[in-house]
């Protein structure tokens, strides 16, 4: 008999332990996905390459887990103990209950892991399981509140206390919400879908993990304390106001973005007031908490002290994240991961826990071991502490670092001890939930009762008055009905169809004719993107932010995402934006990155894309092709627009003084990688080294090429042409000034423009010493020769001065050699003429010239080198 | 002129709302749940405890 009667009301007993069960169960899994996903920051080939357990997908399954596994069979566990307690009504049915269990877990949460982890998926926050997925999700949640809500309306609203009232709000809510999040961003296109998915990021905690967690706490304080609330009417006011401003919230986690400004302000003092109402609920719940001891005795009442404290914080830090004084430094930091972490693994996990411990001890014959869920409630504490904190100073690091003019690489490097912590702090948390489990399923059955005598409060209930019906509140259905429908309607109006109705009108205006869509194989790539999570530390909006215009250029505007369905903005930058990755890097550069990014870049932290390869970046697959054309796609729409887009959009934008921000960058691209012909460039003959040349070179140099500059670095095998021997040249000291600042193009060489004057000249000098080349000085019969033979065979191309400017020169990718600037040793001379130089339009010689006519040109070619000067 | 009228209204509306709020007929009636709750909470505990 799993069913048992233990009061005036029927419980469930069977169904709470299930759920609890399954809650347990799924924090387990969910939990070592994230600590996956942490450890991958300081082991990035912790998944050996594996797709499944690559980290964009851990990440989704890592989310989701926790908010629909752990937190939604926490909440119904808790449910099920709740609701016939405050309707004194059963649920309406047991075989309902055991079918929304299966729905639940064995139809929505685990399939849901299966298919993200199998590729399966939606690059949404919050909203990653497939939409095949969500219609399960949907359809339990029907069931949910089938089960659930009749019981409140048999009872009558106008007693009802506040929990029922979260309850009964937060399923009809997300009944609403859950659809509009997961399916309107994959209808609509580019910034209204980023809209939508921005609307359903915040509702999803405010509607669904909010409400749920707060009709926890307003359950358990009075029930656990044995005093009742501070005061209903606060509660009650904190509950309307909550439901009001939450879902206005939605657009603050796109500020600075291409959504319209009203939008984006409305959010901006929605969360302003939200903070406020917060105060209101969290200051009754703190003074209900009177008299309950500093740290109370009853481990759930202390589950859910610390939630509320945890709940203030987490709202504080939220209203002034939104504001953009704030915003605009830490928004896609690791300030944010921790603001989210505070808010579901403290808050709501506290909470969860707080409802589960709550009910369990309630439970006819189950375990309860107190001392190990008081070790469980320290422990988790710490843990969460921690991780908060260190995550929220790593936020701070993080975006001073992007607002100075620094590489971005600084920023990852910075990082990796706060990362370290943040996995550290996973020891205490996952101790904290051992012991939990130890709690629940260890022990002395009926042992939870005792807990409760032991310690109970006063339990000093005021004798109540008959409810006397009042008119007002007879209408209260139709009132709740018509507020929390148009509630939800209002703020999808506001922040998802009017944004959207204005952001067609300006793609109408602005857009190019002619646009140039993405190719099958492109499109295919966007897939692939977007499967993997490359969103997730990428993001694809250039905010209208200075900072991000000097880092990345032009501000995204509204017509270049157009056919983005859904959305790939992101929402957190570990790696750089790449809105205008195409044409940034050469084609081997990025398969070379995708099989192994710590070859080209070795402070990389990025996970290896391997399985997209046949085991070289030489061979890539149809995956690898597809992915890399799609990255080279990005920004191209609006390159190809050209200056006349530019005007046209300029134009069409009339006198929006934010909007014109999107013109504002004096290059579309201005990733600092992207090579550049020409152009002004800071001069560095008065700077002075730093000194720490061996270092920049390790960090950015050497996995191309190679440790001693001979061009034999990891990555080199698999570009072409070879990263150069920096060994067998000569260098003049402006030659190298410019290659660092513009790059080579046509070759895997980037630009440098990020790191500062003195690493430049620190990096200079260390390729300057790498060389074993020498002067030396021909007989001038071999000079003369070689000269005859150089007019003959070498000015098309490099000119007849050598200074790689012939006539042919202009139509090859790579530039032809300037030897004036640049001087091979003999060798070298001799092995380029002998075999070409592959990846260049330089010839292989040896079947036209003899050994010594090549030697000959060759030292001619040496001979026209000038130490200094220049242009 | 209109913002001492409206100035004024806000003020009147404020004070009734704190009469009412403090009025034993609406405090009765406003805190009743959370009594009403109290008592269903901790007979639940109680007939779990019988014997």
């Amino acid at each position: 008999m799993t069913v048992a009667r233990t009061s005036p009301v029927l419980v469930h007993a069977d169904l709470v332990r299930a759920h609890t069960i399954a809650a347990l169960a799924a924090l387990a899994i969910a939990a070592a996905f994230g600590i996956l996903v942490s450890l991958q920051f300081l082991y990035p080939d912790l998944s050996g390459g594996s797709l499944v357990f690559g980290w964009g997908r851990l990440r989704y399954a890592h989310t989701q887990g926790i908010m629909l596994g752990w937190l939604g069979n926490a909440f119904l566990a808790f449910m099920y103990h709740a609701v016939p307690v405050l309707t004194r009504r059963e649920v309406t049915s047991r075989a309902l209950g055991w079918w929304l269990f299966g729905l639940w877990n064995f139809v929505a949460v685990i399939p849901g892991w299966i298919l993200v982890l199998s590729g399966v998926s939606q690059p949404l926050e919050w909203a990653e399981f497939p939409l095949a997925i969500d219609a399960f999700i949907v359809l339990a949640l029907l069931l949910a509140a089938v089960q659930f809500l009749p019981g409140f309306f048999r009872a009558g609203l106008d007693s009802l206390y506040v929990s029922g009232w979260y309850i009964l709000g937060a399923l009809v809510f997300t009944l609403l919400a859950y659809p509009m999040g997961n399916v309107v961003p994959e209808v609509t296109g580019g910034a209204t879908s980023a809209a939508f998915s921005g609307l359903w990021i915040h509702d999803a905690v405010g509607l669904f993990v909010t409400p749920l967690a707060l009709a926890i706490l307003y359950y358990v304080i009075p029930a656990a304390s044995g005093r009742p609330i501070y005061s209903h009417f606060l509660s009650m006011l904190g509950f309307w106001g909550l439901f009001f401003f939450y879902p206005l919230n939605g657009t603050h986690h796109y500020v600075f973005s291409v959504i319209p400004m009203a939008a984006q302000l409305g959010a901006i003092a929605a969360s302003a007031v939200l903070g406020l109402i917060v105060v209101i609920v969290v200051t009754n719940l703190l003074l209900s908490l009177r008299g309950s001891g500093f740290i109370p005795r009853d481990p759930a009442l202390r589950f859910v002290a610390l939630s509320v404290v945890f709940y203030l914080i987490v709202s504080l830090q939220g209203a002034a994240q939104a504001q953009m004084a704030v915003n605009q430094s830490v928004h896609f930091s690791d300030w944010v991961v921790g603001h989210s972490h505070l808010a579901m693994l403290g808050f709501a996990t506290f909470a969860g826990i707080g409802g589960l411990v709550h009910a369990w001890q309630r439970l006819p014959d189950a375990r309860y071991d107190g001392r190990a869920i008081e070790w469980s409630f320290w422990l988790l504490s710490v843990g969460v502490t921690v991780m908060v904190v260190d995550l929220t100073i790593a936020g701070l690091v993080q975006g001073g670092l992007w607002q100075q003019a620094v590489p971005w690489l600084d920023s990852v490097r910075a990082s990796r001890p706060y990362w370290a912590v943040r996995s550290l702090s996973a020891l205490p948390i996952v101790a904290g939930f051992v012991l939990l489990g130890v709690g629940l399923f260890t022990g002395r059955r009926g042992a939870g009762a005792q807990a409760i005598k032991a310690t109970r409060g006063p339990g000093e209930v005021q004798p109540v008055a008959p409810a006397t019906r009042a008119r007002g509140l007879a209408m209260a259905y139709v009132v709740t009905g018509v507020a929390g429908v148009g509630f939800f309607a209002l703020s999808m109006c506001l922040l998802g169809w009017w944004p959207g109705k204005v952001i067609a009108t300006q793609v109408a205006a602005t857009s190019p004719p002619n646009l140039l869509q993405l190719t099958p194989d492109e499109q295919r790539g966007r897939l692939i993107y977007a499967r993997e999570g490359c969103a997730y530390c990428h993001t694809q909006q250039v905010r209208y932010l200075p900072d991000d215009i000097r880092r990345f250029g032009a501000p995204t505007l509204a017509w270049e995402i157009q056919f983005d369905r859904p959305h790939l903005w992101g929402t957190r930058r570990i790696g750089p934006d790449l809105s205008r990755e195409g044409g940034t890097r050469s084609l081997d550069w990025q398969y070379a990155h995708l099989f192994a990014p710590r070859s080209v870049v070795p402070q990389s932290v990025m996970p290896s894309y391997a399985a997209f390869f046949d085991g070289s970046p030489l061979q890539p697959t149809a995956e690898a092709r597809d992915l890399v054309a799609y990255l080279q796609s990005l920004g191209r729409a609006r390159e190809l627009a050209g200056p006349e887009g530019e005007q046209h959009a300029q134009g069409a934008l009339g006198h929006d003084h934010m909007a014109h921000m999107a013109f504002e960058s004096p290059v579309l691209n201005a990733h600092p990688a992207a090579p550049r012909a020409g152009g002004e460039r800071p001069s560095l003959a008065r700077v002075a080294s730093i000194g720490n040349g061996p270092q920049l070179w390790r960090e950015n140099c050497a996995g191309c090429h190679g440790a001693g500059g001979a061009g034999d670095g990891p990555a080199a095998a698999w570009l072409t042409p070879r990263p150069g021997d920096l060994t067998a040249h000569s260098y003049q000291r402006d030659y190298l000034e410019r290659v660092l600042w513009e790059g080579r193009q046509g070759t895997a060489m980037p630009a440098w423009r990020d790191q500062p004057p003195a690493s430049l000249v620190a990096l200079m000098a260390a390729v300057r010493r790498f060389s074993v080349d020498a002067a030396t000085v021909p007989d001038g019969a071999t000079l003369q020769r070689g000269a005859v033979i150089y007019a003959n065979h070498c000015v098309q191309c490099h000119g007849t001065s050598g200074r790689g400017d012939g006539f042919a020169a202009s139509s090859f990718k790579v530039a032809p050699v300037d030897f004036t600037v640049r001087r091979p040793t003999l060798a070298q001379g001799m092995s380029a003429m002998v075999n070409g130089v592959p990846g260049t339009s330089m010839a292989p010689w040896g079947d036209r010239l003899d050994d010594v006519q090549m030697r000959a040109v060759v030292e001619y070619v040496r001979n026209l080198f000038r130490e200094a000067g220049g242009d | 002129m209109i913002e001492l009228i409206v100035g004024s209204a806000i003020l009147l509306a404020g004070l009734y709302f704190a009469w009412w709020w403090r009025s034993p007929q609406f405090r009765e009636r406003i805190e009743r749940p959370k009594h009403e709750f109290l008592r269903q909470a901790q007979e639940f505990d109680d007939a779990g405890r019988r014997p």
